[in-house]
């Protein structure tokens, strides 16, 4: 293996097309990230339309072009999710909690910049450990079977919960209805009916990004139209002295970034878990090991680094099934394999052990791509950033346009309308009720898989699923029996955080 | 005022008023749904069909992805359609003859649907890792027996393409066995190389990925490709078993002359050489039948599937 | 007369052991059964245990948050509203509802021209002109990249078709 990996750079480099497969890389990017910063155009969508295009191209050429799309658009959503509270994919949910806030504070392109940062860092440091440990994480997705995943994404679930911001039991009735939402519409495993109550819409469920849009971006919206101030940023700005991120500000995130870079390749390497949960995992780990909690949702530039980072990191490992075992893990590698196939390369152990050197060339796609990407990134942050300076009056229409054309092109199905208008009231009552929808838009994401891995288990396991486990899948039961400690600990752990604010609070109640 | 007013009716005199309905079909963009999630073989068909079919139809067909409910979602709104040969389904026969018997259907697929053509089949193999014990399809059914019934299978998905053919052998061997589903066939082969899962069923155009890692026992078509072993029916089972059809249907309220130009730019699409290569890159065959032939013989796989589902869920 | 302090949390608490029993009651009606295969269910987990899980933790949340923390002081005090932004709330809401009543049979161009045009206006502050103009050209260039360049699809103004050559746009 270690002759592919030196046989790829002559590959790469000595081929005529080295420049072009640059232009091509960035020409991706920049696709990527516009269609990805367009609320309801997924990465998926641009890099489905792209694929019959990559087919006329050389594979070295093709492939990593789409690989420019799928980058630029995992970033590309958060751009939204940023500035107008307007979440793209279930991953940069997660970076609407400290977005907005930064952006309303006139720092929004600070906040760009750190995502960008982080993002690229954890990316490319993902990248490399993929490449030096692409035969062990191998290894690794084949011991994790649905056991295995249903005990990870479970405590997943309750690592999220109890690290979420409110009482225990707002948070807890917050799971159990994003439970009840996921249910509505067929089982995973058998495709029963479960509380459609009849209603044909309902039997595919409900839908996630009209969902999640509702719930984060249309309170956002109301909020702001409550008050019909002038400005949507609240400062007066001067627009060329908009702020960057500073040095300063940068190295006081080295950790988080660094922690939520080990967060997300881990994450990335257990198949069927996903970027959604590694920035919400990130977000939760770097909220708890901060001196300032209290200062996350409100607009801290650790809240966006930490999970940003993750979200990113989870790209490098995911591709492993995909090349050395040729199981694409989600849909987007499901593209790239096909884009693969078409190109007459048929991605698995057979392609690993006799044409290696393409597949570390494409790893190593992945790296340019990267630094193509801070560069590109940097200069068009500012561009976006502006965006959030023009009239309310104006901004407020255009976004509830970009809003509900997302949430119509997610399923082409008019009733998806209705469902983003009911998230979107409900979102608002529970916003100002307090209610922190963490743990419901995680239960609502994470309930079918963990639902179908349960399944599995349970027919793996045949009459004595106790006996499956200990006998023959330790991991898993090693991770369940550490979830309530590890639950307990972190439940201690959000108790002392809320006596602080509620003594903080009540202090200042004192003294008015 | 005067000068917005002039713009405005220049702009309005580029604009193509087409109310008057032109005579050629297709004069504007077909689209067609496939049922299901992007990714799958079905999404990668379309793309290739799609990328090529424009220059034999004289106009695009773009592919709409509307998965949900097993298919359900995508079907429904395609039998919901206007019937005007601009809204076609791309789907296949589990999902048009098979569901049916075992759903409650807002549609029903036999008469509310036609076939356009069936563009190809894939036909399911047995496969087992080749370090496993397994040299054929017997070896299997007797495991099953020995174990009792707790032989562990798999498959990528109730009522779907590698779950029936699995029910089916079974049934004709007369073996009960731990049937474990996986979300799709990605997830299926992995089982398979963990060792969660003894045997499964999947298509050739996956298994060759796999190399040597694992083994053919069985197919349900002859495929050079896997060092041809024996077909489940020269092994003695009697009937189709393990095609999945990938067809193209429409609307049956649709204006019969458009299905027939529908028809032709197909048959000559199957012709092609550029399309043939990629088919042949996705490995998929380019057994292409008529949408004509297809009726013929749908009727009768509908009923073998209600008589199959009968059997199977007795209990 | 107050005898017992309404906090939201209370309501909460409430509203979660009515809709856990809710949810309970309805399972037998709501919840499809499966067909049996080979004489063994053919759903691994029985499709009745999920609702009845989650109708339980609905009911026992309900309980502790009712117990526990209805006179939590932290974060349960009933949000404030001036009649002005209630009134604004409101409005915004219909719109809403209206542009999804209208998004598919006037189609996306003219529904959005409507919310831009009546929401930018209602929200003060704008140049008639320039809106009517921003309220025309947005949708039309949303609906061109939606449509032409990523071939996805939004509803078309459905009383007769509007094409530049082979581009809908509209």
């Amino acid at each position: 293996m270690l002759e592919s990996f030196f046989n790829s750079f002559p590959l790469l480099l000595g081929s005529g097309n080295f420049l072009t497969i640059i232009f091509v890389i960035a020409l991706g990017l920049l696709i990527g990230l516009f269609v990805g910063a367009l609320p309801g155009l997924t990465t998926l969508m641009a890099m489905a339309i792209v694929l019959p295009i990559s087919f006329f191209m050389d594979p070295l050429v093709g492939i990593p072009f789409l690989i420019g799309v799928y980058k630029g658009g995992i970033f590309g959503g958060s751009i939204p999710a940023i500035l107008v509270s307007l979440p793209g994919t279930g991953a940069s949910v997660a970076t609407t909690f400290d977005g907005p806030p930064l952006t309303k504070m006139g720092k929004g392109r600070k906040a760009l910049e750190t995502a960008l940062f982080s993002s690229v860092i954890a990316d490319f440091s993902s990248d490399i450990v993929t490449i030096l440990l692409i035969g062990p994480i191998a290894l690794i997705a084949l011991l994790i079977g649905p056991p295995e995943l249903a005990a990870i994404l479970f405590l997943s679930i309750l690592i999220i919960s109890s690290t979420s911001s409110g009482s225990v039991g707002k948070n807890m009735i917050m799971l159990a209805a994003g439970l009840f939402i996921a249910m509505i519409g067929q089982d995973p495993i058998a495709a029963l009916s479960r509380f459609t109550f009849d209603v044909f819409e309902l039997r595919a469920g409900v839908p996630l990004l009209p969902m999640l849009i509702g719930l984060f971006a249309i309170p956002e919206i109301l909020i702001n139209i409550e008050t019909k101030a002038k400005e949507f940023v609240k400062t007066k700005l001067n627009l060329k002295k908009e702020e960057k991120l500073t040095w300063e500000e940068f190295l006081k995130l080295r950790k988080t970034i660094l922690r939520s870079t080990v967060i997300g390749t881990t994450i990335g390497m257990i198949p069927g878990v996903g970027q959604v949960v590694a920035a919400f995992v990130g977000y939760a780990a770097a909220k708890n090991s901060s001196k300032t909690p209290e200062k996350f949702g409100k607009g801290e530039l650790e809240g966006i680094a930490a999970p940003e980072a993750a979200n990113n990191a989870v790209n490098g490992p995911t591709l492993v099934p995909l090349l050395t075992l040729g199981i694409p893990g989600d849909n987007i590698t499901a593209i790239l394999l096909g884009a693969f196939i078409a190109h007459g390369l048929r991605p698995g152990p057979e392609l690993m052990s006799e044409q290696g050197s393409i597949v570390f060339a494409i790893l190593l796609c992945m790296l340019i791509a990267n630094i193509l990407f801070l560069i590109l990134g940097y200069f068009t942050m500012p561009l976006f950033s502006k965006v959030v300076t023009i009239k309310k009056s104006y901004l407020i229409p255009l976004t509830i346009i970009f809003a509900f054309a997302g949430s119509f092109v997610f399923r082409h199905n008019p009733a998806d309308l209705y469902f983003l208008l009911f998230f979107g009231i409900f979102g608002y009552i529970l916003k100002k009720l307090q209610f922190d929808v963490t743990p419901l838009v995680m239960a609502f994401i994470l309930a079918p898989s963990l639902e179908y891995a349960f399944g599995q288990t349970l027919s793996l396991g045949d009459d004595n699923v106790l006996m499956y486990l200990l006998s023959e899948r330790p991991i898993a039961a090693l991770i369940i029996v550490s979830t309530p400690v590890i639950t307990w600990k972190l439940f201690q752990r959000s108790k002392k955080l809320r006596d602080v604010a509620t003594s903080l609070t009540s202090s200042q109640v004192k003294s008015r | 005022m005067n000068n917005l007013l002039k713009t405005l009716i220049a702009i309005l005199a580029i604009i193509n008023f087409s109310w008057i309905a032109k005579a050629d079909y297709p004069e504007k963009p077909i689209t067609m749904v496939i049922p299901f999630g992007p990714g799958g073989s079905h999404d990668l068909n379309a793309r290739v069909f799609t990328s090529i079919i424009p220059q034999y139809l004289g106009n695009a067909i773009i592919v709409k992805l509307v998965p949900g409910a097993s298919g359900q979602t995508g079907t429904a709104m395609v039998a919901q359609a206007k019937p005007d040969g601009y809204t076609l389904l791309f789907t296949h026969n589990y999902v048009d003859q098979l569901q049916h018997h075992v759903k409650k259907l807002p549609y029903k697929p036999l008469s509310d649907f036609v076939t356009v053509g069936r563009l190809n089949y894939a036909a399911a193999c047995m496969i087992v890792l080749s370090k496993s014990k397994y040299q054929s399809v017997q070896d299997v059914f007797d495991a099953a027996k020995s174990s009792n019934g707790k032989l562990k299978l798999g498959h990528s998905g109730m009522w779907g393409a590698t779950m029936v053919p699995m029910a089916q052998l079974m049934s004709w061997g007369k073996v009960n066995a731990n049937l474990t589903p996986f979300k799709g066939g990605g997830p299926m082969v992995k089982g398979l190389l963990a060792g969660d899962v003894e045997a499964v069923l999947h298509f050739p155009s996956v298994i060759k990925g796999q190399g040597s890692k694992v083994r053919t026992l069985a197919c349900g078509a002859k495929e050079k490709s896997l060092g041809t072993p024996p077909t489940f029916e020269e092994l003695g089972f009697t009937g189709q078993i393990g095609y999945m059809d990938r067809i193209l249907m429409a609307p049956a309220k649709t204006p019969p002359e458009r299905i027939k130009i529908l028809q032709d730019a197909l048959s000559k699409l199957k012709d092609d050489k550029t399309f043939k290569k990629f088919m042949k890159r996705l490995g998929e065959n380019m057994k292409f039948m008529s949408g004509p032939d297809y009726e013929k013989i749908r009727a009768e796989k509908s009923n073998n599937y209600k008589s199959l589902v009968k059997q199977m869920t007795k209990g | 007369m107050k005898l017992i302090n309404i906090t939201p949390n209370l309501v909460t608490s409430i509203i979660s052991i009515v809709f856990g029993i809710f949810i309970f009651l309805k399972i037998p009606t709501e919840v499809e059964k499966p067909l049996l295969l080979f004489g063994q269910s053919s759903s691994e987990i029985d499709p009745k245990i999920v609702p009845a899980i989650i109708s339980f933790m609905f009911f026992i949340f309900g309980l502790y948050t009712l117990f526990f923390e209805r006179e939590d002081k932290s974060i349960n005090v009933w949000p404030s509203f001036s009649k002005e932004m209630l009134l604004n709330v409101l409005v915004t809401i219909i719109f809403l509802f209206g542009y999804s009543l209208t998004f598919e049979p006037l189609g996306f161009v003219v529904s959005s021209f409507l919310l831009i045009f009546f929401l930018s206006n209602y929200m003060g502050n704008v140049n008639l002109k320039f809106v009517t103009l921003i309220a025309f050209i947005f949708p039309i260039t949303v609906f061109f990249i939606f449509v032409n360049i990523m071939h996805v699809f939004l509803p078309a103004f459905p009383f007769l078709e509007m094409r530049i050559g082979n581009f809908l746009i509209m």
